[in-house]
C-alpha cells in the first residue's frame, strides 16, 4: 500500500478458529472514514448484523485513527466499539493508552476480533507475529493486576489493554481498561470483550510508520504543545483538570445530585477540585499529551484511585456522598473491576431512589457508603438478586420495576455528568448522542449557560429563561462535528481545545502534514456527518426499524419534576418545546421526522450503498 | 464593597477566590475583571452573574453587588 498515515491495514482475529490475518482496506474508505470512530462504524455496518452483542459473531473492533503513534498534540487515543449490550445499537469509547501507540508501530490501524475462545485467552502482538495465548491464570483478576502481570511477562514497554471481573461476568457497562485509569467504551465493550473469553491484548509494535511531511509534523506539533503550555487556563487545569467543574456545576444547578432529582449538593465543597487537591498524590496522562489531567489520590483504604469530573459525580453528589476519599474507593473499585463510573454511579442511584420509595427491600440508600461498595462488589461479581439486577443496567431496571420515571437513561445508556433540568440544548446533545447519554459528543452546556439571554436593562434584575431557540440545535450539530466527528476520527483527545483553548486549525494542518491529503473544514465536516448518518443507520437497522423520534428523548425526570433547590427550584423542561427543538434538529441534519437519514442525505454523504439495507427494513423519505 | 467571588482558572490567575474592591459609582464588570485577572481577556467563554443572575461581561456593577465570575472550560 502507497498510501501515508494510514497502513490500511486492519488485523482479523477469529477466536472460535483460533485464526489471525491482515485484511487490507480501500484508500478510499480510509479518506471518507479517517479512522477511529468512522472506521469502527464502517466495520460494524458491514459486518455486525443482527448480531447478538454478546454471541461470537459480533465484532470488537479496536481502532486507532492518523495522529496516532505519532507526536501530535493528546493524540494518544484509541476507539473501541462493538454492538452494544447494554443499548442494542451502536456503541463505542475511547481512551489513551500506550497500545494505540503499538498498535500503530506494528503496522496496523486497527484490530476486529469475532468468535469465542473455548478459555480465556489473551492476544499477543509483536509486529507481524500474532499470538493467541492462555489466560486462565489472569482470568479472574482485577485489571490493576492484569496488567502488572503482563507487562512482568512481556516487558514494560508495551501496550495493555484488559478487562477485569466485570467484563468477564458480563456487565453490560463493563468497559475495558488500560494504565489503572483510562477507561474506554461505556456501552459494554469490556462485555463483549469478556463474551469472547478474551482477557486482554498485548501490544509491542517497532515500525516507523510512513508520514508524509515528517519535518512539518514536528513542527506543528512543537508549536501545538507550546501554545498549550502557555495558555492562560494552564495552569489551573494542571491543578485540577475535569475535577474543577464540581464547583461551577454545583453553581448552576447542573450536578447530579442523588439520582438527578437535584442539581446541587450540600456537601459538594468537600468533594471538589480543590479537596481534591489537597489529596492527590501524583498526576497520570495519556500519551503524547502534555497536560496531563488524571488526577490520582490516595482514598480511604490508602490505595491510589484517579478521579475525574464524571467519577466525583456520578459516585458522589449522585449517590449523595460528600466524602471524597470514600467516592475515590468506588472510583478505584470501578476501575479495577472493569466498569464504567457513570453506569455504575447512574445505576446504584437508582437502586437508592427504589429503596427510599419502598419499591425495592433491601438495599443502600443515599450516603451510605458501606452499602454501595457492596453493591459495587455485587455487581461487578453478579452476586445476588440485586447485583445482577442492577448489572444490567438502568433500563433494564426500571422495566422490571416500573421506575421509568426516574430512570437515567437514553437508549439505555445512563446520563453522564449534567443535569439538564433547565439546559435544553444539553438535553438534546443527550437526546442525540450516537451511543446514548454522553457528554463527549456536544457537550453545549458551557455554552448554554455563557449565552443565555440577558434582557432589561440592568442585567441584575433579569431571571435566567429556559429558551429552545433554533440556534442551540446548531450548536449541537456543530459541537457534534468536532468532538463526535473530527477528534473521534483523527483519534486524538478534544480537551486541548475544549480546555486550554488550543486552535482548531492545527488539526486540519496536522491530518494534511501526516497523510498528505488536504482536508478542507466542509470535507471534515461532511466526513463527521457521514459518521452520524451511518451510525444512525445503524441503530435503525439493528433495530428491525422501529424506531421513531422518542428515541431521542431526554430522561422523563427533566420534563416532569423540577429542581428540587436553588435559585431554579421547580425549572423544568417543557416537552413541546424540546419536540420543536428536536424537529429542528432533525432538519439541519437531513433526516426525516423519525430521526433517520433521508435518501438523499445518504446520497449526498456518499452512502448510497446503505439505502437498500436500510430499505430492507423501514421506508425511507 | 464590590464582593467578588472568582472561580476555576480565575481564581488561580488572581491568586485569591474572593476579594472585596470598593468602587466609586458604576463600573463595567469586564473593566474591574481585567484589573483583576491577568490574561482575563484571553479567556472567550466566561459565565458571569451579579446578584446570583446571569449577566454579561458590558454589565455594570455598583458598590453593593455581588458578582461571580467564572472561565466555563473545564469538564469535558
Ligand atoms: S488531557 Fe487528559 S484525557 Fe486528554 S489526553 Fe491528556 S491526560 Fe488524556
Amino acid at each position: 500500500m502507497t498510501m501515508k498515515g494510514w497502513w490500511g491495514r486492519i488485523l482479523r482475529v477469529d477466536l472460535t478458529n483460533n485464526k489471525v490475518w491482515v485484511q487490507e482496506y480501500p484508500e478510499e474508505v480510509a479518506k471518507k472514514f479517517i479512522g477511529g470512530r468512522g472506521l469502527a462504524a464502517w466495520i460494524l455496518w458491514n459486518e455486525a448484523k443482527n448480531v447478538d452483542p454478546l454471541g461470537p459473531e459480533n465484532k470488537l473492533v479496536f481502532a486507532s485513527g492518523p495522529f496516532n503513534g505519532l507526536p501530535t498534540p493528546s493524540g494518544g487515543k484509541m476507539v473501541v466499539a462493538a454492538k452494544s449490550p447494554l443499548t442494542g445499537g451502536y456503541g463505542d469509547g475511547n481512551l489513551g493508552t500506550m497500545a494505540t501507540v503499538h498498535l500503530r508501530k506494528a503496522g496496523y490501524d486497527a484490530i476486529v476480533v469475532e468468535g469465542k475462545a473455548k478459555k480465556p485467552v489473551y492476544l499477543y502482538i509483536e509486529d507481524d507475529n500474532v499470538s493467541i495465548l492462555s489466560a486462565e491464570g489472569l482470568w479472574g483478576k482485577g485489571t490493576f493486576e492484569t496488567e502488572r502481570e503482563l507487562k512482568k511477562i512481556h516487558g514494560k514497554n508495551v501496550g495493555v489493554l484488559s478487562i477485569g471481573p466485570a467484563g468477564e461476568n458480563l456487565v453490560k457497562y463493563a468497559v475495558v481498561m488500560s494504565q489503572e485509569g483510562r477507561a474506554a467504551g461505556r456501552p459494554g465493550m469490556g462485555a463483549v470483550m469478556g463474551s469472547k473469553k478474551l482477557k486482554a491484548v498485548v501490544i509491542k509494535g517497532t515500525k516507523e510508520i510512513p508520514v508524509a511531511d515528517k519535518e512539518k509534523l514536528r513542527e506543528l506539533s512543537q508549536e501545538a504543545y507550546n501554545a498549550i503550555l502557555n495558555s492562560p487556563g494552564y495552569p489551573f487545569w494542571h491543578r485540577q483538570g475535569t475535577m474543577a467543574a464540581v464547583e461551577w456545576t454545583n453553581e448552576n444547578s447542573a450536578l447530579p445530585t442523588r439520582n438527578f432529582s437535584d442539581g446541587s449538593f450540600e456537601f459538594a465543597r468537600s468533594i471538589d477540585g480543590y479537596t481534591m487537591e489537597g489529596m492527590k498524590v501524583k498526576q497520570r496522562g495519556c500519551p503524547y499529551c502534555n497536560m496531563p489531567c488524571g488526577n490520582v489520590v490516595l482514598d480511604a483504604e490508602g490505595q491510589e484511585s484517579e478521579l475525574d469530573y464524571e467519577n466525583v459525580a456520578l459516585l458522589g453528589s449522585n449517590l449523595g456522598l460528600g466524602k471524597l476519599n470514600e467516592v475515590s474507593v468506588l472510583n478505584r473499585i470501578a476501575d479495577d473491576m472493569g466498569m464504567d463510573t457513570i453506569s455504575l454511579g447512574v445505576s446504584i442511584a437508582h437502586v437508592m431512589e427504589a429503596v427510599e420509595k419502598g419499591i425495592l427491600k433491601d438495599g443502600p440508600t443515599f450516603g451510605d457508603f458501606k452499602k454501595a461498595k457492596e453493591l459495587a462488589l455485587d455487581i461487578a461479581y453478579r452476586r445476588g438478586e440485586l447485583g445482577n439486577l442492577a448489572a444490567e443496567g438502568v433500563k433494564a431496571m426500571a422495566e422490571k420495576l416500573g421506575t421509568h420515571d426516574f430512570a437515567m437513561h437514553v437508549k439505555g445508556l445512563e446520563v453522564s455528568g449534567y443535569n439538564c433540568f433547565i439546559y435544553p440544548a444539553m438535553a438534546l446533545a443527550y437526546g442525540t448522542s450516537s451511543i446514548g447519554a454522553h457528554h463527549k459528543e456536544a457537550w453545549v452546556i458551557a455554552w448554554e449557560i455563557g449565552t443565555a439571554p440577558i434582557e432589561g436593562e440592568k442585567a441584575k434584575k433579569v431571571e435566567y429563561k429556559i429558551t429552545y431557540t433554533p440556534e442551540k440545535a446548531a450548536k449541537v450539530i456543530e459541537l457534534q462535528r468536532l468532538r463526535g466527528g473530527l477528534f473521534e476520527m483523527l483519534t486524538a483527545c478534544r480537551l486541548p481545545w475544549v480546555e486550554v483553548g488550543l486552535s482548531l486549525d492545527y488539526y486540519p494542518k496536522l491530518l494534511e502534514a501526516i497523510t498528505g491529503v488536504k482536508y478542507t473544514w466542509d470535507d471534515l465536516y461532511a466526513a463527521a456527518d457521514r459518521v452520524y448518518a451511518l451510525i444512525r443507520a445503524y441503530w435503525v437497522r439493528e433495530y428491525n426499524g422501529n424506531w421513531d423520534r422518542k428515541m431521542d428523548y431526554p430522561p422523563r425526570r427533566w420534563f416532569i419534576e423540577g429542581l428540587k433547590s436553588g435559585p431554579y427550584k421547580g425549572q423544568h423542561l417543557d416537552e413541546k418545546k424540546y419536540d420543536e427543538l428536536l424537529s429542528e434538529y432533525y432538519r439541519l441534519r437531513g433526516w426525516d421526522e423519525r430521526g433517520i437519514p433521508k435518501k438523499e442525505t445518504l446520497q449526498k454523504l456518499g452512502l448510497e450503498e446503505v439505502i437498500p439495507e436500510l430499505e430492507k427494513v423501514t421506508k425511507l423519505e | 464593597m464590590v464582593r467578588i467571588k472568582l472561580m476555576g482558572a480565575f481564581a488561580h490567575l488572581a491568586g485569591a477566590r474572593e476579594l472585596e474592591v470598593k468602587i466609586d459609582g458604576k463600573k463595567k464588570v469586564d473593566e474591574l475583571l481585567r484589573e483583576l485577572i491577568p490574561r482575563y481577556d484571553e479567556f472567550k467563554d466566561k459565565i458571569i452573574m451579579i446578584n446570583g443572575k446571569p449577566a454579561r461581561g458590558d454589565a455594570e456593577v455598583e458598590d453593593t453587588d455581588e458578582l461571580k465570575v467564572m472561565p466555563v472550560l473545564s469538564g469535558g
